[in-house]
């Protein structure tokens, strides 16, 4: 289930500022996890995903 | 309008361009989880390495996207000598090339603060952690500035994991 992000327990203040600024820092730390490439994969994945939803919107737009 | 970064980072590479990867796309090779709409480089802006850039991507109807009249990216000897920085509409996406960075300073002062990454589909250079942190910095939009908050817990929290190993 669902429920909220747990910090790691020696998070330095750099990265307790990130979430409280309101980043999702779960998924920063799935990144750290990752392959330079895999991240970019990843980031190509959330790109066409927004640019899908962009172009949808446009296309509503003008009918 | 696609963005393709690996399609567009393949092309660079096949023409042999000299480039540092920098901007947003740095940011999430280092593991930042922000998207990022265009595909910034840093580049050598002799005649030899702006014609290797024309020939990546002559195939991708590429136009000066800042330009008003959207012009073709076709580049003359005249143009080579007094381009500072060329903003691209491709095909395949944004491509912004830049001679110089923010916080950072040219070509030569970019590379010597680059490190290297290998990509399954060519060797690339991009800027190091704590150079993209002082070039997000000098340029400090308010976009840079969130972009700031998470590199800097990156480059935390990566330091103390490899004080743990």
């Amino acid at each position: 289930m669902n429920g909220k992000y747990v910090m790691p327990p020696d998070a330095g203040p750099a990265w307790r500022a990130a979430v409280a600024y309101g980043f999702d820092m779960s998924l920063v730390e799935d990144a750290l996890r990752l392959t330079p490439e895999q991240r970019l994969d990843q980031h190509q994945r959330a790109l066409d995903t927004i640019l899908e939803v962009k172009e949808a919107g446009e296309r509503h737009a003008a009918k | 309008m696609p963005q393709n970064d690996k399609a567009l980072l393949s092309l660079l590479k096949e023409q042999e361009v000299e480039f540092v990867i920098i901007g947003g796309v740095c940011g999430v090779l280092h593991g930042a989880s922000l998207v990022t709409l265009d595909l910034d480089i840093c580049c050598r802006f002799t005649r030899e390495n702006l014609r290797r850039i024309e020939a990546a991507v002559k195939d991708l109807h590429p136009r000066h996207r800042l330009a008003a009249n959207k012009l073709p990216f076709e580049l003359t000897d005249e143009l080579c000598s007094s381009l500072k920085n060329i903003y691209l509409n491709t095909d395949l996406g944004v491509l912004d090339c830049l001679s110089e960075v923010s916080g950072i300073g040219n070509y030569e002062q970019v590379l010597q603060r680059s490190i290297p990454h290998t990509l399954s589909y060519g060797a690339f250079r991009i800027l190091n952690l704590d150079a993209l942190i002082a070039a997000k910095s000098a340029v400090g939009r308010e976009k840079d500035l969130d972009a700031l908050r998470m590199l800097r817990a990156i480059k935390e929290r990566t330091a103390q994991q490899k004080e743990l190993f």
